[in-house]
């Protein structure tokens, strides 16, 4: 073209280095994060897939999946562990839906106490409830000297009631979401055509609802089974998967089949995941886009209203009471025996040591994860890199992971060189980026769906590069999914423990293990009192969380329907 | 959103000055691991002030700080080893773990069973395992603490019993060795199968059965001793006892690992231990120090079991395998 | 109350907040006919509807259907049957199912349904759809599928949500002669919701016109037209010219008007206005003759000059100039009409009975 010629030389250069620099910087971005992406999730994943099938000289063998699968023991840990799923699962579902509905439907008055109370927990170290349970249930403990019933601890009961109080609010969240994007009119129109409220949710809200509604079932029944702390806290003589993956390291130090036992948790999780985002990805019936206004008040019937608050009640005193429980617990001598109140096991014993490790960790992880987690986000939504779902897929796949698995594929990935980091911080600040980066990636994507690509484009046609267009125009933007993302992974890295556990050295104790250690002791004052400063910090950074979103317009809280 | 980015801002330009720092205050920093787990705090305290070092502790129970040891080698997380059952330190001391430590000045006056021939390893101290009991709910059965080990097996005491597990637990090895040598492998065994049929759960940790015991969960506990004194003075309802047959016991070892970076500041470590002032400080939780001092559980010897730490180092692997053959189920 | 009254709303009143939605509303819709609630957004006829409907509680007031107060039931014990602005299908029912719905609610033997539904497809002209699901049809189809659920029950009163909002100008078209031709046919009292006045006059019987929560006037479509109750609701229905200016009556049932455009001399009288006081006159374009430009001073002949014109086909619209003041006017028929072009002048001859009202047209 003539008027091409017309170009001097120095414009014609100018241009052909713009093309390459569009290309090379995001390609060469991208290589960097597939590097990172696969040391630091793919290979501790494929070791311990390796490690099962590890044979002693060296080769392949499945003797010790035969060993898993011959032995009573274990198929009694499977078994354990799936039924676990499945009632928690089922007991979930069913308190979410009804405590979603009364917050969607119900009287206006009720909603915000109903919400915050089942929100609650998620401040809490999961394994917060079963620390309750031990002071309040049992024998002696609280309730048995108020109401002479005993609440049993361990076993079944335990375990499945810290399961249901600590999974409840993220089922809730999902449900609530899913409730509320149902077009009202489509309920109002039902009800003008004469269907009572049994009948509106047999006929319409739920099989309207049911995308949403597996999707919170599956991703509940992930948690249970890949939960760590509950089970071991209260399972008492029971047996499950992941508390076993945890013995056989490091009662035993038997590799093999802790990484066979991995290897059986992780394929029901891997299962989820790809049902979650991939089949169930586009199955929606939900009619309204956006942020849903607040529906109007529903008349509710007095059987109905019955059958719902009944439990929605229960659950909120049970969450209450755990609170006041542990709250109490921090402030008192021994807990059921000597009731003086102290504060000496917040002076004496707890150690700031590991409490600051925690808030160090987090922070490092945080903000790595934040960084990293946009700017993927970025190089996934606005550039045209061939190896873009592939970089979801590895950092989804480390989020939907169990904390066991990749704890236990950390310990083996990064014992001896030339990589050896384990006993130092950075091990377990890079865990906690690879499990939770998923977060700032997604709010991330979420982010710029929103921001419009013509911004950019505005911007590259008044002559910015990439690099200039994502520092001034994309960054301040996303800055909302920035902080979001690191806000997530401080809170998640403070109180996430069934990876950790594996990852402590003298002097890197993180506080949700010194707790957990301690509660497994007995020692009930000084998990309370670290459980305490614990949650402050987390409640901070969530009601920080929920002030963004407000601000924003953001869904944060990872739940994509 | 300005302020909250600047925020983080500052944030991250304090954590990597804290960093910087903490990383620099690393050079005279002794890690340690222990399974003396209630009174870890104590015994970093008491060491890092009486010795100038740092020391950073991590408590694991005797069978996972052994796992840990040997999953571990060569390159051990730790420089010290302060309190872990006899029977591994032999073990160690056989694969060369172990940095010897010649004549340490504090512990020339100790009797020399509490010290290795060829200094690999020292002995503060002995810790028992006892019978503990909840006063509440024996009485509201009528029943009295046992008096021999053998009335455990009465079938009254079904699921009332609680004890630790050799898998994680040093001092469950501890109990599983004592009945075993003291009736013989096979009428040892034939002794804790009965047991388990009383038993509700195995805890991960020797101190956990007093805890449960006297919070009220189970009636009887076979519990290390080494929290029984501070328990009873806050008013724990539990009796403790030492049945006719005997206490079982093990030492308390301490050593330092090879190949360490801070071998000056280990062996100060190791001498502190060997003070009076030291011995003084672990009596008070029950321990029978290697140094003759008060000691408050204890105002007499109590009777114990014949007891060989060869022999425990020598059958340690298998002592647990078979409890894992009989007893890991359900 | 006539026992042709069916419906009969009694001073109701919902606020929101601060925000009075609905300001002490009174109507009375008789038996078989067409009423019309029509306003600019905002003006609360969508609050009324749903408050005959039951979707909403009023703060005051009752809603009277067929003798019974039926104010404190819910929408599913009420005999009133809703088509919604987004029409509200069931996404995962079929056509058919859809229709059937208010039926299977009521444990109707499936054959009874069947049938039922069968009539009504063809009632709607959609026979070959039944097993369709909503997202396949068109706006249109979707739209009779509503009504047809709607009518299932055969409701006392039918109620309509702007339910012609989100089709096509032609689908409306069409699709209002439907509804039309079905109310007659059926004989359905129909609760009619719109912003579109010219909607609205084309099928209603009756018409009541909205602003800010209240009723400003009730009447039939040429009532409305022709003497609209307050130069807003003029405006509404249609292109209209103010002519402000001062009355002297005169002989009984003659009157004149001093406006800028002169003196007009008009038959009407408006009540209650006396001589002195400011009027406004409301003069419809196509009341408004042009002839040539011609010296004779008639009543009511001003002279003025073309400004623009606009050919619509059926009419050509003139703005015409006189003085400073533009009126708008329509000539029909511009083949056999005289045609005039920008920049004639031409003479405009004033109709001598426009509609009176009184003070300015400000609002």
């Amino acid at each position: 073209m003539p008027t091409e010629l017309l170009l001097d030389r120095p414009a014609r250069l100018r241009d052909l280095r713009a093309r390459v620099q569009v290309r090379a910087l995001p390609t060469a971005l991208a290589l960097l994060l597939v590097a990172w992406l696969l040391i630091f999730i793919a290979v501790p994943v494929v070791m311990v897939l390796a490690r099962s099938l590890a044979a002693k000289d060296g080769g392949i063998t499945l003797s010790h999946f035969a060993t898993f699968f011959g032995k009573a023991y274990f198929l009694r840990s499977l078994t354990n562990t799936l039924i676990l799923g499945t009632g928690v699962t089922a007991l979930v579902m069913g308190l979410g839906f009804a405590l979603a509905f009364l917050v969607t439907r119900g009287p206006r008055a009720l909603r915000f106490p109903l919400r915050a109370a089942t929100l609650a927990p998620l401040v809490a170290p999961p394994y917060l409830f079963g620390l309750a349970l031990i002071i309040v249930g049992g024998r002696r403990g609280f309730i048995a000297q108020l109401l002479g019933i005993q609440i049993p601890i361990y076993g079944w009961p335990g375990v499945i009631i810290a399961q249901v109080l600590s999974f409840l609010p993220v089922a809730f969240l999902m449900i609530e979401n899913v409730l509320q994007s149902l077009d009202p009119n489509l309920e109002d129109s039902a009800c003008d055509l004469g269907a009572g409220e049994l009948d509106l949710l047999r006929t319409i809200i739920v099989p309207l609802a049911s995308p949403g509604l597996l999707k919170a079932a599956l991703l509940t029944f992930g948690l249970a089974i890949a939960d760590f702390g509950n089970p071991a806290l209260l399972g008492g003589g029971l047996s499950f998967l992941a508390p076993d993956a945890y013995l056989m390291i490091t009662g035993e130090w038997n590799a093999e089949m802790a990484s066979v036992i991995s290897v059986v948790l992780l394929v029901p999780s891997l299962a989820i995941f790809l049902a979650q985002h991939y089949w169930l990805k586009g199955k929606t019936y939900t009619t309204v886009s956006g942020a849903p206004a607040a529906s109007e008040e529903r008349s509710i019937g007095p059987w109905l209203g019955i059958a719902l608050i009944l439990p929605c009640l229960a659950y909120v005193a049970a969450i209450m009471a755990s609170y006041g429980v542990i709250i109490l617990g921090a402030f008192t001598k021994l807990v059921g025996i000597d009731n003086t109140l102290t504060l000496e096991h917040f002076v004496k014993d707890v150690g700031p040591d590991a409490i600051w490790t925690s808030v160090k960790v987090s922070l490092a992880a945080g903000l790595v994860s934040a960084v990293v987690g946009t700017g993927l986000a970025y190089l996934c939504m606005r550039t045209e890199i061939r190896l873009r779902g592939f970089l979801e897929f590895i950092t989804l796949i480390g989020f939907a992971l169990p904390g066991t698995v990749m704890g236990i594929g950390y310990l083996l990935a990064f014992n001896r060189p030339p990589l050896l980091i384990t006993g130092t911080l950075a091990i377990l600040v890079l865990n906690m980026i690879a499990r939770f980066l998923a977060v700032s990636l997604e709010a991330g994507v979420s982010k710029l769906h929103q921001i419009d690509v013509s911004l950019e484009e505005a911007s590259a046609d008044l002559g910015a590069g990439v690099l200039t267009t994502f520092r001034r125009i994309v960054l301040p933007l996303m800055s909302s999914a920035f902080v979001a993302g690191f806000l997530f992974t401080f809170m998640q890295s403070m109180i996430s423990l069934s990876a950790a556990i594996f990852l402590v050295a003298p002097g890197r104790l993180l506080a949700s293990v010194y707790i957990f250690n301690r509660a497994r002791d007995g020692d009930m004052g000084i998990s309370c009192a670290m459980s305490v400063i614990l949650i402050a910090s987390v409640a901070v950074c969530l009601w920080g969380l929920s002030l963004l979103a407000r601000r924003t317009g953001m869904r944060i809280l990872a739940v994509r329907t | 959103m300005e302020r909250i980015l600047s925020a983080i801002r500052m944030l991250a330009v304090g954590l990597l000055l804290g960093w910087g720092i903490g990383s620099a205050q690393a050079a005279e920093e002794v890690r340690m691991y222990t399974y003396m787990l209630v009174i870890q705090e104590g015994l970093t305290k008491i060491l890092s002030e009486n010795t100038g070092v740092q020391v950073k502790t991590l408590g694991l129970s005797g069978g996972e700080l052994w796992a840990r040891v040997q999953a571990e080698k060569p390159n051990i997380g730790a420089d010290v080893l302060f309190g872990f059952g006899p029977g591994p330190a032999i073990l160690g001391k056989r694969e060369g773990l172990w940095e010897p430590y010649s004549d340490p000045p504090a512990w020339r006056d100790i009797h020399a069973r509490y010290k290795d021939k060829d200094w690999a390893w020292f002995d503060v101290g002995t810790s028992c395992f006892v019978l503990v009991g909840n006063k509440d709910l024996l009485a509201k059965k009528g029943y009295k603490m046992p008096e021999s080990w053998f009335d455990l097996l009465d079938p009254k005491w079904k699921g009332e019993i609680v004890m630790p597990s050799p898998v994680t637990s040093g001092t469950a090895f501890m109990i599983n060795a004592t009945f075993v040598q003291l009736l013989g492998w096979e009428k040892g065994w034939e002794f804790l199968e009965k047991l388990d049929k009383n038993v509700a759960q195995y805890t991960r940790s020797g101190n956990a059965p007093l805890e449960h015991v006297g919070r009220g969960e189970y009636m009887l506990g076979l519990a290390s001793d080494e929290n029984v004194p501070q328990r009873l003075q806050q008013g724990f309802p539990i009796y403790w006892s030492a049945p006719k047959e005997g206490l079982g016991y093990e030492g308390n070892i301490v050593t330092i690992v090879k190949g360490t970076k801070q071998l000056e500041a280990a062996k100060r470590i190791v001498n502190f231990a060997g003070t009076e002032k030291f011995q003084r400080w672990l009596a008070q939780f029950g321990y029978l120090t290697a140094r003759d001092v008060p000691n408050p559980l204890y105002p007499t010897k109590p009777k114990l079991v014949n007891y060989s730490y060869e022999w425990a180092a020598d059958n340690h692997a298998r002592v647990i395998e078979t409890w894992k053959e009989k007893f890991l189920r359900k | 109350m006539s026992n042709q009254t069916l419906l009969s709303l009694d001073s109701l009143t919902k606020r929101y907040g601060t925000v009075t939605a609905v300001e002490d509303v009174s109507a009375a819709i008789r038996r078989g006919e067409l009423v019309s609630f029509v306003g600019p957004s905002g003006c609360g006829k969508t609050t009324l509807l749903r408050l005959i409907g039951g979707f909403i509680r009023p703060d005051a007031g009752r809603v009277v259907l067929d003798g019974g107060d039926i104010t404190a039931l819910p929408p599913n014990r009420r005999p009133t049957a809703m088509v919604f602005q987004n029409y509200a299908l069931f996404p995962h029912l079929t056509v058919a199912q859809n229709i059937g719905y208010a039926l299977a609610i009521r444990r109707r033997p499936r054959a009874e349904i069947a049938r039922r539904v069968e009539v009504l497809l063809a009632l709607v002209q959609l026979q070959e759809l039944g097993q369709r699901l909503p997202a396949q049809l068109s706006g249109g189809q979707q739209q009779r599928v509503a009504l047809a659920r709607a009518l299932s029950l055969q409701p006392k009163v039918l109620l309509l949500d702007e339910p012609l909002s989100n089709l096509d100008a032609d689908l409306r078209v069409q699709m209002r002669a439907e509804i039309k031709r079905l109310q007659r046919e059926l004989q359905q009292t129909v609760v009619f919701v719109t912003h579109d006045q010219e909607e609205a006059m084309s099928i209603s019987d009756r018409i009541m016109v909205m602003y800010q929560g209240r009723i400003l006037q009730v009447g039939t479509p040429s009532e409305i037209y022709e003497r609209p109750a307050t130069a807003f609701i003029a405006r509404s229905v249609g292109a209209v010219n103010f002519l402000e200016g001062v009355l002297t009556n005169g002989t009984p049932g003659q009157a004149t008007v001093t406006t800028s455009l002169g003196t007009l001399a008009i038959r009407s009288v408006a009540e209650g206005v006396g001589s002195g006081e400011r009027v406004c006159l409301v003069v419809r374009p196509e009341t408004i003759r042009l002839g040539p430009p011609d010296n004779g001073m008639g009543s009511n002949r001003v002279l003025g000059r073309i400004v623009s014109s606009m050919y619509t086909g059926a009419l050509i619209r003139y703005s015409v100039g006189v003085g400073a003041t533009r009126l708008t006017v329509d000539l029909y028929d511009p083949r056999h009409t005289a045609v005039f072009r920008e920049g004639d002048q031409v003479t405009l001859i004033l109709p001598e009975d426009p509609h009176l009202l009184p003070g300015t047209n400000a609002e």
